[in-house]
Protein backbone atom coordinates (compact mmCIF):
# COMPACT_ATOMS: atom_id res chain seq x y z
CA UNK A 1 0.00 0.00 0.00
CA UNK A 2 2.53 2.31 1.32
CA UNK A 3 4.59 1.40 -2.31
CA UNK A 4 1.40 2.29 -4.63
CA UNK A 5 1.43 5.49 -2.55
CA UNK A 6 4.66 6.56 -3.37
CA UNK A 7 4.33 5.35 -7.13
CA UNK A 8 1.23 7.45 -7.72
CA UNK A 9 2.88 10.32 -5.71
CA UNK A 10 5.93 9.91 -8.17
CA UNK A 11 3.67 9.53 -11.46
CA UNK A 12 1.76 12.81 -10.02
CA UNK A 13 5.01 14.96 -9.82
CA UNK A 14 6.38 13.71 -13.13
CA UNK A 15 3.43 14.55 -14.87
CA UNK A 16 3.07 17.95 -13.76
CA UNK A 17 6.85 18.26 -14.03
CA UNK A 18 6.50 16.99 -17.95
CA UNK A 19 3.06 19.17 -18.16
CA UNK A 20 5.11 22.22 -17.49
CA UNK A 21 8.01 21.81 -19.21
CA UNK A 22 6.17 21.84 -22.08
CA UNK A 23 7.49 24.35 -24.38
CA UNK A 24 5.34 27.72 -25.01
CA UNK A 25 5.68 28.52 -28.34
CA UNK A 26 2.94 31.47 -28.40
CA UNK A 27 4.94 33.14 -25.78
CA UNK A 28 7.09 36.34 -27.09
CA UNK A 29 4.25 37.00 -30.26
CA UNK A 30 4.43 39.98 -31.74
CA UNK A 31 1.17 41.56 -33.27
CA UNK A 32 0.35 45.22 -34.28
CA UNK A 33 -2.68 46.47 -35.25
CA UNK A 34 -4.92 49.80 -35.93
CA UNK A 35 -8.27 50.52 -34.16
CA UNK A 36 -11.56 52.24 -34.56
CA UNK A 37 -13.20 53.15 -31.53
CA UNK A 38 -16.70 54.36 -30.28
CA UNK A 39 -17.36 56.13 -27.36
CA UNK A 40 -20.22 56.38 -25.81
CA UNK A 41 -21.81 57.59 -22.48
CA UNK A 42 -19.68 60.70 -22.11
CA UNK A 43 -21.05 64.22 -22.01
CA UNK A 44 -24.59 64.59 -23.01
CA UNK A 45 -25.19 61.15 -24.07
CA UNK A 46 -22.96 61.78 -27.07
CA UNK A 47 -20.90 59.26 -29.11
CA UNK A 48 -17.46 59.89 -30.45
CA UNK A 49 -15.36 58.28 -32.88
CA UNK A 50 -11.35 57.75 -32.71
CA UNK A 51 -8.71 56.42 -34.53
CA UNK A 52 -5.43 54.99 -33.26
CA UNK A 53 -2.99 51.58 -33.21
CA UNK A 54 -1.48 49.12 -30.70
CA UNK A 55 0.61 46.27 -30.55
CA UNK A 56 0.94 42.97 -28.78
CA UNK A 57 2.84 41.09 -27.12
CA UNK A 58 1.80 37.72 -25.92
CA UNK A 59 2.91 36.20 -22.69
CA UNK A 60 1.52 32.59 -22.51
CA UNK A 61 -0.97 30.65 -24.75
CA UNK A 62 -3.94 32.42 -22.68
CA UNK A 63 -2.06 35.43 -21.63
CA UNK A 64 -1.54 38.35 -24.17
CA UNK A 65 -0.82 42.13 -23.56
CA UNK A 66 -2.15 44.81 -25.24
CA UNK A 67 -0.59 48.22 -25.59
CA UNK A 68 -2.48 51.22 -27.28
CA UNK A 69 -3.17 54.82 -27.99
CA UNK A 70 -6.54 56.18 -29.00
CA UNK A 71 -7.67 59.68 -30.34
CA UNK A 72 -11.00 60.17 -29.85
CA UNK A 73 -13.46 62.85 -30.93
CA UNK A 74 -16.73 63.85 -29.82
CA UNK A 75 -19.13 65.94 -31.35
CA UNK A 76 -21.60 67.16 -28.38
CA UNK A 77 -24.96 67.77 -29.51
CA UNK A 78 -23.18 70.20 -31.82
CA UNK A 79 -22.90 72.73 -28.65
CA UNK A 80 -19.36 71.88 -28.55
CA UNK A 81 -16.81 68.81 -28.49
CA UNK A 82 -14.98 66.73 -26.43
CA UNK A 83 -11.28 65.08 -27.56
CA UNK A 84 -9.50 62.43 -25.77
CA UNK A 85 -6.43 60.84 -25.93
CA UNK A 86 -5.50 57.51 -24.50
CA UNK A 87 -2.26 55.58 -23.89
CA UNK A 88 -2.13 52.67 -22.26
CA UNK A 89 -1.64 49.09 -21.97
CA UNK A 90 -4.25 45.98 -20.65
CA UNK A 91 -3.84 42.45 -19.62
CA UNK A 92 -6.14 40.01 -22.31
CA UNK A 93 -6.84 36.14 -20.53
CA UNK A 94 -8.31 34.12 -23.93
CA UNK A 95 -11.20 32.60 -22.28
CA UNK A 96 -11.05 29.47 -24.70
CA UNK A 97 -8.68 26.19 -24.65
CA UNK A 98 -7.26 26.66 -27.38
CA UNK A 99 -6.88 30.35 -28.63
CA UNK A 100 -6.34 32.22 -31.70
CA UNK A 101 -6.84 28.96 -34.17
CA UNK A 102 -7.76 30.16 -37.78
CA UNK A 103 -11.56 30.26 -38.24
CA UNK A 104 -12.13 30.76 -34.80
CA UNK A 105 -13.77 32.85 -32.12
CA UNK A 106 -11.79 33.46 -29.45
CA UNK A 107 -13.65 35.36 -26.26
CA UNK A 108 -11.63 37.50 -23.82
CA UNK A 109 -11.41 39.16 -21.12
CA UNK A 110 -9.17 42.56 -20.59
CA UNK A 111 -8.68 44.87 -18.01
CA UNK A 112 -5.76 47.43 -17.87
CA UNK A 113 -4.14 51.30 -16.79
CA UNK A 114 -4.08 54.17 -19.16
CA UNK A 115 -3.18 57.68 -19.05
CA UNK A 116 -5.72 60.11 -20.34
CA UNK A 117 -6.08 63.68 -21.98
CA UNK A 118 -9.49 64.97 -22.09
CA UNK A 119 -10.84 68.86 -23.52
CA UNK A 120 -14.17 69.90 -23.58
CA UNK A 121 -15.64 73.24 -25.24
CA UNK A 122 -18.57 75.11 -25.34
CA UNK A 123 -19.60 76.93 -28.60
CA UNK A 124 -21.90 79.22 -26.32
CA UNK A 125 -19.42 80.49 -24.03
CA UNK A 126 -16.07 80.25 -26.30
CA UNK A 127 -14.69 78.38 -22.97
CA UNK A 128 -12.81 74.88 -22.63
CA UNK A 129 -11.23 73.38 -19.99
CA UNK A 130 -8.67 70.16 -20.02
CA UNK A 131 -7.70 67.36 -17.68
CA UNK A 132 -4.70 65.11 -17.77
CA UNK A 133 -4.96 61.69 -15.74
CA UNK A 134 -2.88 59.55 -14.86
CA UNK A 135 -5.19 56.95 -12.96
CA UNK A 136 -7.70 55.57 -15.13
CA UNK A 137 -8.69 51.95 -15.20
CA UNK A 138 -10.95 50.04 -18.31
CA UNK A 139 -12.06 46.84 -18.40
CA UNK A 140 -14.34 44.79 -20.17
CA UNK A 141 -15.00 41.78 -22.90
CA UNK A 142 -14.12 40.99 -26.48
CA UNK A 143 -13.83 38.90 -28.99
CA UNK A 144 -10.91 37.97 -31.66
CA UNK A 145 -11.62 36.51 -34.58
CA UNK A 146 -8.69 34.77 -36.97
CA UNK A 147 -9.15 35.43 -40.58
CA UNK A 148 -5.66 33.46 -41.04
CA UNK A 149 -2.83 32.09 -38.83
CA UNK A 150 -1.13 35.37 -38.58
CA UNK A 151 -3.94 38.22 -38.83
CA UNK A 152 -6.93 38.67 -36.33
CA UNK A 153 -10.10 41.06 -36.28
CA UNK A 154 -11.04 42.04 -33.11
CA UNK A 155 -14.52 44.05 -31.19
CA UNK A 156 -13.93 44.83 -27.27
CA UNK A 157 -16.44 46.15 -25.46
CA UNK A 158 -14.46 48.09 -22.30
CA UNK A 159 -15.57 50.97 -19.40
CA UNK A 160 -13.06 53.24 -18.84
CA UNK A 161 -13.41 55.27 -15.41
CA UNK A 162 -10.95 58.18 -15.58
CA UNK A 163 -9.80 59.40 -11.39
CA UNK A 164 -8.90 63.03 -12.12
CA UNK A 165 -9.88 67.32 -12.06
CA UNK A 166 -13.34 66.81 -11.69
CA UNK A 167 -15.03 68.67 -15.15
CA UNK A 168 -18.84 68.33 -15.57
CA UNK A 169 -20.01 69.59 -18.84
CA UNK A 170 -24.22 69.35 -19.40
CA UNK A 171 -26.45 70.64 -21.79
CA UNK A 172 -28.33 73.59 -20.39
CA UNK A 173 -31.09 76.18 -21.41
CA UNK A 174 -30.77 79.78 -21.17
CA UNK A 175 -33.55 82.08 -20.17
CA UNK A 176 -34.74 82.49 -23.59
CA UNK A 177 -34.86 78.83 -24.23
CA UNK A 178 -31.29 78.40 -25.85
CA UNK A 179 -29.56 75.25 -25.40
CA UNK A 180 -26.04 75.28 -24.48
CA UNK A 181 -23.18 73.28 -23.52
CA UNK A 182 -21.87 74.76 -19.76
CA UNK A 183 -18.46 73.36 -18.49
CA UNK A 184 -17.61 73.81 -14.68
CA UNK A 185 -14.68 72.86 -12.45
CA UNK A 186 -16.28 72.15 -8.67
CA UNK A 187 -12.83 70.91 -7.48
CA UNK A 188 -12.18 68.47 -6.13
CA UNK A 189 -11.48 64.79 -8.14
CA UNK A 190 -13.94 62.66 -9.98
CA UNK A 191 -14.37 59.50 -11.23
CA UNK A 192 -15.77 59.62 -14.63
CA UNK A 193 -16.13 56.87 -17.25
CA UNK A 194 -17.25 56.17 -20.49
CA UNK A 195 -17.66 53.01 -22.25
CA UNK A 196 -15.11 51.79 -25.58
CA UNK A 197 -16.32 50.04 -28.67
CA UNK A 198 -13.12 49.13 -30.19
CA UNK A 199 -12.75 47.10 -33.31
CA UNK A 200 -9.15 46.74 -34.48
CA UNK A 201 -6.92 44.58 -36.74
CA UNK A 202 -3.89 43.28 -35.68
CA UNK A 203 -1.20 41.43 -37.92
CA UNK A 204 1.47 38.88 -36.11
CA UNK A 205 4.81 39.87 -37.15
CA UNK A 206 6.58 37.31 -35.44
CA UNK A 207 8.27 36.60 -32.27
CA UNK A 208 10.36 38.47 -30.01
CA UNK B 1 -14.67 40.54 -100.82
CA UNK B 2 -11.25 42.19 -100.03
CA UNK B 3 -11.86 43.46 -97.27
CA UNK B 4 -14.18 40.95 -95.33
CA UNK B 5 -11.10 38.70 -96.41
CA UNK B 6 -8.82 41.39 -94.43
CA UNK B 7 -10.64 41.38 -91.71
CA UNK B 8 -11.10 37.40 -91.71
CA UNK B 9 -7.14 37.11 -91.60
CA UNK B 10 -6.59 39.70 -88.87
CA UNK B 11 -9.31 38.04 -86.12
CA UNK B 12 -7.30 34.40 -87.36
CA UNK B 13 -4.16 35.78 -86.51
CA UNK B 14 -5.59 37.42 -83.29
CA UNK B 15 -7.07 34.20 -82.22
CA UNK B 16 -3.90 32.73 -82.86
CA UNK B 17 -1.74 35.27 -80.37
CA UNK B 18 -4.08 34.37 -77.80
CA UNK B 19 -4.69 30.80 -78.18
CA UNK B 20 -0.65 30.65 -77.63
CA UNK B 21 0.43 28.04 -74.80
CA UNK B 22 0.87 29.83 -71.68
CA UNK B 23 4.83 28.76 -70.31
CA UNK B 24 4.68 28.99 -65.98
CA UNK B 25 6.67 32.19 -66.96
CA UNK B 26 4.37 34.38 -67.96
CA UNK B 27 1.15 32.50 -66.25
CA UNK B 28 3.27 33.95 -62.74
CA UNK B 29 2.28 37.49 -63.80
CA UNK B 30 -0.96 37.31 -63.11
CA UNK B 31 -1.07 35.00 -59.86
CA UNK B 32 -1.75 36.82 -56.62
CA UNK B 33 1.37 35.74 -53.68
CA UNK B 34 3.16 36.73 -50.60
CA UNK B 35 5.38 39.07 -51.37
CA UNK B 36 3.68 41.75 -54.26
CA UNK B 37 4.26 45.28 -53.18
CA UNK B 38 1.68 47.43 -54.88
CA UNK B 39 1.09 51.20 -55.47
CA UNK B 40 -1.85 53.26 -56.71
CA UNK B 41 -1.97 56.89 -57.65
CA UNK B 42 -5.01 57.78 -59.04
CA UNK B 43 -8.01 60.11 -59.01
CA UNK B 44 -11.24 59.49 -56.29
CA UNK B 45 -14.84 60.99 -56.26
CA UNK B 46 -16.67 61.26 -53.28
CA UNK B 47 -19.98 61.93 -51.54
CA UNK B 48 -20.76 63.43 -48.49
CA UNK B 49 -24.62 62.62 -47.90
CA UNK B 50 -25.09 63.96 -44.63
CA UNK B 51 -24.23 67.43 -46.46
CA UNK B 52 -25.22 66.43 -50.55
CA UNK B 53 -21.75 67.72 -51.27
CA UNK B 54 -19.34 65.83 -53.51
CA UNK B 55 -15.36 66.25 -53.60
CA UNK B 56 -12.71 65.21 -55.34
CA UNK B 57 -9.10 63.87 -54.26
CA UNK B 58 -5.83 62.75 -55.84
CA UNK B 59 -5.15 59.06 -53.71
CA UNK B 60 -2.76 56.68 -53.47
CA UNK B 61 -1.73 53.95 -51.81
CA UNK B 62 0.80 51.10 -51.13
CA UNK B 63 0.12 47.68 -50.24
CA UNK B 64 2.07 44.85 -49.41
CA UNK B 65 1.00 41.19 -49.60
CA UNK B 66 2.25 39.63 -46.26
CA UNK B 67 0.64 36.35 -46.94
CA UNK B 68 -1.10 35.48 -50.26
CA UNK B 69 -4.65 36.40 -48.98
CA UNK B 70 -3.81 39.31 -46.45
CA UNK B 71 -2.21 42.58 -47.22
CA UNK B 72 -1.27 45.89 -45.06
CA UNK B 73 -2.08 48.84 -47.40
CA UNK B 74 -1.78 52.39 -46.87
CA UNK B 75 -3.54 55.13 -48.25
CA UNK B 76 -3.71 58.74 -48.48
CA UNK B 77 -6.17 60.87 -49.96
CA UNK B 78 -5.09 64.56 -50.66
CA UNK B 79 -8.29 67.32 -50.91
CA UNK B 80 -8.59 68.58 -54.23
CA UNK B 81 -11.61 70.79 -53.78
CA UNK B 82 -15.37 70.38 -53.75
CA UNK B 83 -17.58 70.17 -56.95
CA UNK B 84 -20.79 71.09 -54.96
CA UNK B 85 -20.59 75.52 -55.37
CA UNK B 86 -20.79 77.15 -52.45
CA UNK B 87 -19.44 73.78 -50.62
CA UNK B 88 -18.15 74.72 -46.89
CA UNK B 89 -15.53 72.33 -46.73
CA UNK B 90 -12.10 73.83 -47.70
CA UNK B 91 -9.62 70.55 -46.72
CA UNK B 92 -9.98 67.57 -46.15
CA UNK B 93 -6.99 65.43 -46.74
CA UNK B 94 -6.58 62.15 -45.14
CA UNK B 95 -4.23 59.33 -44.39
CA UNK B 96 -5.01 55.54 -43.73
CA UNK B 97 -3.52 52.44 -42.37
CA UNK B 98 -5.02 48.61 -41.89
CA UNK B 99 -5.14 45.40 -43.56
CA UNK B 100 -6.94 43.70 -46.52
CA UNK B 101 -8.44 40.22 -46.70
CA UNK B 102 -8.22 38.95 -49.89
CA UNK B 103 -10.97 36.43 -51.38
CA UNK B 104 -9.17 33.38 -52.81
CA UNK B 105 -9.45 33.04 -56.60
CA UNK B 106 -7.84 31.00 -59.55
CA UNK B 107 -6.79 34.19 -61.33
CA UNK B 108 -5.41 37.71 -61.32
CA UNK B 109 -8.94 38.59 -60.09
CA UNK B 110 -8.67 39.44 -56.55
CA UNK B 111 -11.98 40.56 -54.75
CA UNK B 112 -11.08 42.59 -51.14
CA UNK B 113 -12.27 43.77 -48.28
CA UNK B 114 -10.31 45.98 -45.44
CA UNK B 115 -10.75 47.95 -42.25
CA UNK B 116 -8.67 51.24 -42.38
CA UNK B 117 -8.45 53.48 -39.52
CA UNK B 118 -7.23 57.21 -40.39
CA UNK B 119 -6.89 60.34 -39.35
CA UNK B 120 -8.04 63.61 -41.71
CA UNK B 121 -7.18 67.21 -41.73
CA UNK B 122 -10.60 69.48 -42.09
CA UNK B 123 -11.03 73.10 -42.54
CA UNK B 124 -14.50 74.96 -43.36
CA UNK B 125 -15.63 78.28 -43.81
CA UNK B 126 -17.22 78.45 -40.59
CA UNK B 127 -15.75 81.05 -37.94
CA UNK B 128 -16.92 82.36 -34.94
CA UNK B 129 -16.42 85.99 -33.80
CA UNK B 130 -14.79 86.57 -37.20
CA UNK B 131 -12.04 84.03 -35.88
CA UNK B 132 -11.99 81.34 -39.03
CA UNK B 133 -11.86 77.88 -38.94
CA UNK B 134 -8.28 77.00 -38.76
CA UNK B 135 -8.58 72.76 -39.56
CA UNK B 136 -8.61 70.51 -36.83
CA UNK B 137 -7.09 66.84 -36.75
CA UNK B 138 -10.27 64.47 -37.28
CA UNK B 139 -10.15 60.70 -36.25
CA UNK B 140 -11.32 58.37 -39.21
CA UNK B 141 -13.10 54.80 -39.28
CA UNK B 142 -13.43 53.61 -42.59
CA UNK B 143 -14.35 49.86 -44.65
CA UNK B 144 -12.65 49.12 -47.91
CA UNK B 145 -14.05 46.72 -50.74
CA UNK B 146 -13.15 46.38 -53.95
CA UNK B 147 -10.77 44.52 -56.49
CA UNK B 148 -6.96 44.43 -57.77
CA UNK B 149 -6.68 42.75 -61.74
CA UNK B 150 -3.41 41.26 -61.92
CA UNK B 151 -2.93 40.60 -65.64
CA UNK B 152 0.58 42.11 -66.51
CA UNK B 153 3.94 41.59 -64.93
CA UNK B 154 4.39 44.64 -63.52
CA UNK B 155 0.67 46.53 -63.80
CA UNK B 156 -2.77 45.52 -62.25
CA UNK B 157 -5.76 47.70 -62.11
CA UNK B 158 -7.40 48.72 -58.83
CA UNK B 159 -11.19 49.85 -57.95
CA UNK B 160 -12.34 50.00 -54.68
CA UNK B 161 -15.36 51.92 -52.48
CA UNK B 162 -14.14 53.18 -49.04
CA UNK B 163 -17.47 54.06 -46.76
CA UNK B 164 -15.53 57.03 -43.85
CA UNK B 165 -16.60 57.78 -40.76
CA UNK B 166 -15.23 61.22 -39.03
CA UNK B 167 -16.19 64.40 -37.41
CA UNK B 168 -14.36 67.41 -38.02
CA UNK B 169 -14.41 69.79 -34.28
CA UNK B 170 -12.97 72.71 -33.84
CA UNK B 171 -14.17 75.71 -31.84
CA UNK B 172 -15.23 77.44 -35.34
CA UNK B 173 -16.82 74.03 -36.80
CA UNK B 174 -18.36 70.79 -36.03
CA UNK B 175 -18.99 69.55 -39.66
CA UNK B 176 -19.50 66.04 -40.45
CA UNK B 177 -16.83 63.93 -43.05
CA UNK B 178 -18.94 60.94 -43.43
CA UNK B 179 -17.99 59.98 -47.24
CA UNK B 180 -18.49 56.88 -49.21
CA UNK B 181 -15.86 57.18 -52.07
CA UNK B 182 -14.95 55.41 -55.45
CA UNK B 183 -11.54 55.27 -57.06
CA UNK B 184 -10.24 53.41 -60.15
CA UNK B 185 -6.84 53.20 -61.51
CA UNK B 186 -3.71 51.64 -62.57
CA UNK B 187 -1.11 50.14 -60.50
CA UNK B 188 2.80 49.65 -60.16
CA UNK B 189 3.64 46.21 -58.54
CA UNK B 190 6.79 44.46 -57.96
CA UNK B 191 7.89 41.61 -56.18
CA UNK B 192 9.78 41.71 -52.94
CA UNK B 193 10.18 38.29 -52.47
CA UNK B 194 12.48 36.85 -55.41
CA UNK B 195 11.23 33.04 -54.97
CA UNK B 196 8.15 34.07 -56.19
CA UNK B 197 9.58 35.41 -59.28
CA UNK B 198 8.57 33.47 -62.74
CA UNK B 199 7.28 30.31 -60.77
CA UNK B 200 3.84 28.95 -61.14
CA UNK B 201 1.93 27.34 -58.41
CA UNK B 202 -1.40 26.66 -58.07
CA UNK B 203 -1.60 28.18 -54.76
CA UNK B 204 -5.10 28.21 -53.76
Amino acid sequence: MKNLKSVLATTLLLLSISAFSQKDTTAGQFSLGMRSTISTFTDAQSVGLGAGGQFRIRVSKHLNTDWYSDYINTNIQSLGFRRDAHIGWSVVFYLNQDPLVKGTVTPYIVAGQCFDYTKVYSDYTNTSMERWSAAAAQGGFGMTYNITKYLDFSAVAQYMLHLGTNVISQVEQTEQGQQYLSITNPGGASLNGHLLITFSVNYMLGKL
Amino acid sequence: MKRIFLIISLFISCTGLFAQKDTGKNLSWGQVHKGILAGVGTISVGEMPAHNISNVYVTGNLEYYAQKNVSIRGDEYFFVNSLTPNSPLKQNSSVYFGAFYHFPTHSGFDPLIGFQPGIAFARTTDSVYGKADPGAAAPLMSLVIGFNFYAEKWFHIQANIRYTAGQESSEQSQYNLNEISFNFGLGFNIDLLPKYKCVYKATF
